[in-house]
């Protein structure tokens, strides 16, 4: 082994014991006195605070195109919603009211992930509202304060989405496929239908909490189910992590379509 | 390190814990002779002993001193990290590579005080800066700084001359 390989690996041994003693010190520094536990706790936190905000400022960053783009597309579709009432934000169709908000926090864990949005009840949403991008369906609004909104995410245990495909006029369950973040199955096919791969997944007219015709993903392989059904994959158009602004979507006569029901 | 090193080594641990025990100076003064002692080590020891034996000296005078537990093993162990490469810069390699001993007439005061000065100064600044743990003022932390810095220097000089050749 030649001299200078050797004073590098020495290097190395010197700073991986160096590393290794500090820390041992700080940490019965810490466990021995409350005052600087208290002090290091604050200086890790302020660590992690600022390795994160910088990482999520660069994420951002690379996102602004994208994002753009999206907006863009939020820009146009809102246009085309619009029917007199620029003062208000609030946009209104014949069937449906559109309330532009944005994500305050997400998080996705295990089978229960959710949305907070910046608008509450004070800006007229409430539970049951349904929450959607240009590009797809976000959630249900499951729980409303004044100034905040609880959003139960598609990708939870239990959300059932109706759907419609173009060419075959099908409708049946979407729900989330449990693994991914942009994987669905369509559910309850009857098995004489085919749908090829690389159809249109869209909203369905049918459902009480969103519009019809959003595009949602397009279909994948498909399989037969123990109940003689069809399951077909669904790749989904929208990213749920990236999301920054969405709206909050409510059937214009739905107190009157519900009293009609009842 | 020989016998007579390791002995006086010993003593003088002895002596930094005596001093922090008895001399309770409160938080505007930090009385040490540790990094003296990391100096006066023979030259021939590599980073990683002397990071060794400065952290057994430093948690044995927390320990024994009644402090907080660590702190003086913390601030020290840098003191023996850079302290080769100190004595390559302010001295010379061969005086690392040869292990030869530091002798105040070869070297001169100057220059030994110097490397003294530089690694109590590491010591410190690591130790106020810990010890405070953000609930004093940068002020106090410097006030505290300075007034130990020429006080831990006087204090090096009984390890010095114990220590170094003539």
């Amino acid at each position: 082994m030649s001299a200078g390989s050797t004073n590098t690996r020495r290097h190395w041994i010197d700073a991986a014991a160096f590393i290794l003693m500090e820390v041992a010190a700080l940490a019965m520094v810490g466990v021995s006195s409350e005052v600087q536990r208290t002090w290091m706790g604050g200086m890790a936190h302020s660590v992690t605070a600022f390795i994160g905000g910088g990482l999520e400022n660069v994420g951002r960053y690379f996102h602004l195109r994208a994002e753009n783009e999206l907006l863009a597309q939020q820009n146009l579709a809102l246009m085309q919603m619009m029917a007199g009432e620029a003062e208000s934000p609030v946009l209104r169709t014949e069937a449906w009211t559109y309330l532009p908000a944005q994500i305050a926090k997400h998080q996705f864990k295990g089978s229960h992930s959710y949305y907070l949005l910046d608008k509450g009840s004070v800006d007229g949403i409430s539970v049951n509202c349904g929450v959607i991008t240009p590009r797809g369906v976000v959630g249900i609004v499951d729980a409303v304060t004044p100034h905040y909104s609880y959003v139960r995410s598609f990708f939870s245990v239990g959300m059932t989405l109706s759907v419609r495909e173009d060419s075959t006029g099908v409708t049946g369950p979407l729900v989330w496929d449990g693994k991914g973040r942009n994987g669905a199955c369509l559910r309850s096919i009857p098995h004489h239908i085919v749908i090829p791969p690389g159809r249109e997944i869209r909203t369905s007219p049918y459902s009480g909490l969103f519009p019809p015709d959003i595009p949602l993903g397009v279909t994948g392989e498909s399989r037969f189910s123990k109940d003689g059904t069809q399951t077909i994959e669904v790749a989904l158009y929208e990213e749920p992590t990236r999301l920054r602004h969405v709206m909050v979507v409510r059937q214009t006569w739905r107190d009157e379509i519900e009293k009609l029901e009842q | 390190m020989n016998r007579s090193v390791s002995f006086l080594f010993f003593l003088m641990v002895l002596a930094q814990v005596l001093i922090s025990y008895l001399f309770q100076t409160g938080p505007w003064c930090v009385l040490t002779l540790l990094p003296a002692m990391i100096f006066c080590l023979p030259t021939d020891r590599s980073t990683l002993r002397l990071m060794l034996v400065a952290f057994v000296s430093g948690l044995a005078v927390d320990f024994f001193a009644d402090g907080i537990l660590g702190l003086n093993a913390f601030s020290l162990v840098p003191v023996a990290l850079v302290r080769r490469f100190l004595l390559v810069r302010l001295f010379n390699e061969e005086l690392v590579t040869r292990g030869e001993s530091i002798s105040w007439r070869k070297w001169g005061l100057v220059r030994i005080f110097g490397c003294v000065l530089i690694l109590t100064a590491l010591f410190l600044l690591l130790y106020v800066a810990v010890d405070a743990a953000g609930e004093r003022s940068f002020w106090a932390c410097l006030s505290t700084f300075a007034c130990s810095l020429p006080l831990d220097l006087l204090l090096s000089v009984p390890v010095l001359l114990a220590f170094l050749e003539k």
